[in-house]
């Protein structure tokens, strides 16, 4: 897959690709409404979403609701131009 | 999903097509506010046409009181909405900034309606059809856009039909443009 070499390869994974649409389209999300959106499980997704955060792609917001733990994730501004990026990249392999 | 598997140009495109339509269709709670808003304007707008038109009560114009503890009621939902919310979409912010634009508006209206020769149905009118209207654009939703769209005309109508009538004219289109399309809201 010598094509794919240009595709950002942190945007180039099934569920990381998924987080960053799903983030794309809203102005945040909570952690339980990605799992149940991209289907993964909990530990994958944590995983993921570490991943993405470590490189600013996201932000990730810790806090509670009530007494249970919330976790908020939101597209950060180097995300959205990744993003954006990807699908250009994308654009041309598909012409 | 899996991590591992190498993505084709096509799998990518697919992926990022079904997250973000994941992301459309929770405007159907809205209903509640058309819906609430609708009832409490029939009923205020009806009650306000009986006592002036039957009875000797000197200020019919007050049983839009009402409005008061619907505006507690309709912020104590929103706030208990907002906390079941696990998403929140930019659609959400636009369709609560325009209603509070639409408060704020015929706050204006009311309180100078002794220089508007009265005329606050109709303009009140005016106001609920723009703010109906582009909450239908928003949420994409066309009964919306049409019930709002009909308030250009009911408007008019309760402007030439006088103040003794616009209550009525008022009735009729809340249910035409909040009623229905709350209904059909509700069960889209």
């Amino acid at each position: 897959m010598n094509h794919f070499k240009d595709l950002d390869p942190l945007l180039h994974s099934q569920l990381r690709l998924a987080i960053m649409s799903l983030l794309m389209s809203v102005k945040s999300a909570e952690f339980v409404h990605i799992k149940e959106k991209t289907g993964a499980t909990a530990g994958n997704l944590s995983v993921q979403i570490d991943k993405l955060s470590k490189a600013d792609y996201i932000q990730v917001t810790k806090s509670f609701k009530g007494k249970k733990p919330l976790t908020t994730c939101k597209i950060t501004k180097v995300g959205i131009n990744a993003f954006e990026e990807y699908v250009n990249a994308l654009k041309q392999y598909i012409n | 999903m899996k991590e591992e598997k190498e993505l084709t140009s096509t799998e990518s495109l697919e992926i990022i097509t079904r997250m973000i339509q994941q992301t459309k269709g929770n405007a159907k709670e809205g209903s509640f506010y058309f819906l609430f808003w609708g009832w409490i304007a029939v009923v205020a707008s009806l009650g306000h046409f009986y006592l002036e038109q039957f009875t000797d009560f000197e200020h019919p114009y007050m049983v839009w009181l009402i409005g008061i503890p619907g505006w507690i009621i309709t912020m104590i939902y929103g706030y208990k909405q907002s906390g079941k919310k696990r998403v929140t979409t930019y659609s959400d912010g636009l369709v609560m900034w325009t209603w509070l634009a639409f408060l704020f508006s015929i706050l204006v209206v009311i309180f100078t309606g002794s220089y508007l020769n009265f005329q606050i149905t109709a303009l009140i009118l005016l106001f609920s059809g723009m703010a109906t209207f582009i909450t239908g654009l928003i949420i994409r939703f066309n009964p919306l856009v049409i019930g709002g769209s009909s308030f250009w005309i009911f408007a008019p109508l309760a402007i030439y039909l006088g103040v003794a009538y616009a209550p009525l004219v008022m009735a009729v289109a809340v249910a035409v443009g909040y009623l229905i399309p709350g209904y059909m809201l509700r069960k889209a």
